[in-house]
């Protein structure tokens, strides 16, 4: 074998052996992300559609019509609450390369170091399901005005470019 | 049949690999978070200006600063997120490119790596 390697140095030759052997011993292909899931992509842009829905229709309403909002409210909360249900229960990879580079799952260290490579999703519409149930508390008891609608409407439009950009990321 | 290693041709294949990666993924990465930062800076202005005009009380005030604390932590995560994503695409092209050199060399069909 040695008689096909041209000698260009023994540093380059050493950190290449050292890739390939790093690469052989962590099984080579690896997956530092959970995987696609078409299904909570498709349930997130059906869910962001109905609320962006939600924020047009508020912006032209008063307290006293709350009522004809209340089940639109609760079933657009119950869509990203069930969609974060779906993200937490999705596998985690583990990878037995982190292993080797000292940072994967290792009995003798504490729990939150095993969080490194958790998706961000689930917290992410933790926050999206909170901020709806306060708009919708707000709506209830006091009424929506123009200023409070844009405080709403920007807050949750951080959080859902966040999970879309993660989620649609994961297609490689 | 076996060919000559030639070290200085894998080298510039596994930058290659590399780059074409990165610079795909610096450009959404770019794009995000300067959204999030413009998005994110809207929303303390917002929170300023309601809370001097009184426009909300003090409820909806911690309300909304505690949401933007939620938002910043979660962008922070996301961005791990996605560079991880980015790294296991790097890793995995640059196996892919080693696997064909060695292929290449020793002029034998290696097994896909898992």
């Amino acid at each position: 074998m040695t008689a096909f390697v041209r000698r260009r140095g023994d540093r380059a030759i050493a950190a290449m052996v050292t890739l390939v052997v790093v690469a052989l011993a962590s099984g080579c292909a690896v997956k530092l992300a959970p995987g696609y899931d078409r299904t909570l992509v498709d349930g997130l842009a059906e869910a962001n559609e109905n609320a962006m829905t939600l924020f047009a229709s508020v912006s032209s309403s008063s307290r006293e019509t709350f009522d004809r909002r209340e089940n639109t409210y609760n079933r657009l909360i119950g869509k990203f609450d069930a969609l974060r249900m779906q993200a937490q229960a999705r596998p985690t990879p583990r990878p037995f390369v982190l292993q080797i580079l000292g940072i994967g799952p290792d009995p003798t260290k504490a729990p939150k170091d095993l969080a490194l490579l958790d998706a961000p999703t689930p917290k992410i519409l933790r926050t999206v399901v909170d901020t709806l149930t306060k708009m919708r508390d707000t709506d209830k008891t006091q009424g929506l005005n123009e200023q409070l609608i844009l405080g709403f409407k920007n807050s949750y439009e951080i959080s859902i470019d966040q999970v879309l950009t993660y989620e649609k990321a994961l297609e490689r | 049949m076996a060919h000559p290693f030639d070290i200085d041709e894998l080298v510039q294949s596994l930058k290659t690999a590399a780059s074409d990666v990165v610079q795909k993924d610096v450009t959404t990465l770019r794009g995000f978070s300067e959204r999030q930062l413009q998005g994110m800076a809207k929303q303390a202005a917002w929170i300023a200006e309601a809370t001097a005009k009184a426009e909300i009380d003090a409820n909806l005030r911690d309300f909304f600063l505690n949401n933007l604390e939620d938002m910043a932590r979660n962008f922070a995560t996301t961005l791990r997120g996605l560079l991880a994503v980015t790294i296991e695409k790097v890793w995995n092209a640059l196996v892919t490119t080693l696997w064909k050199a060695i292929e290449k060399a020793a002029g034998v069909a290696l097994p896909v790596p898992i």
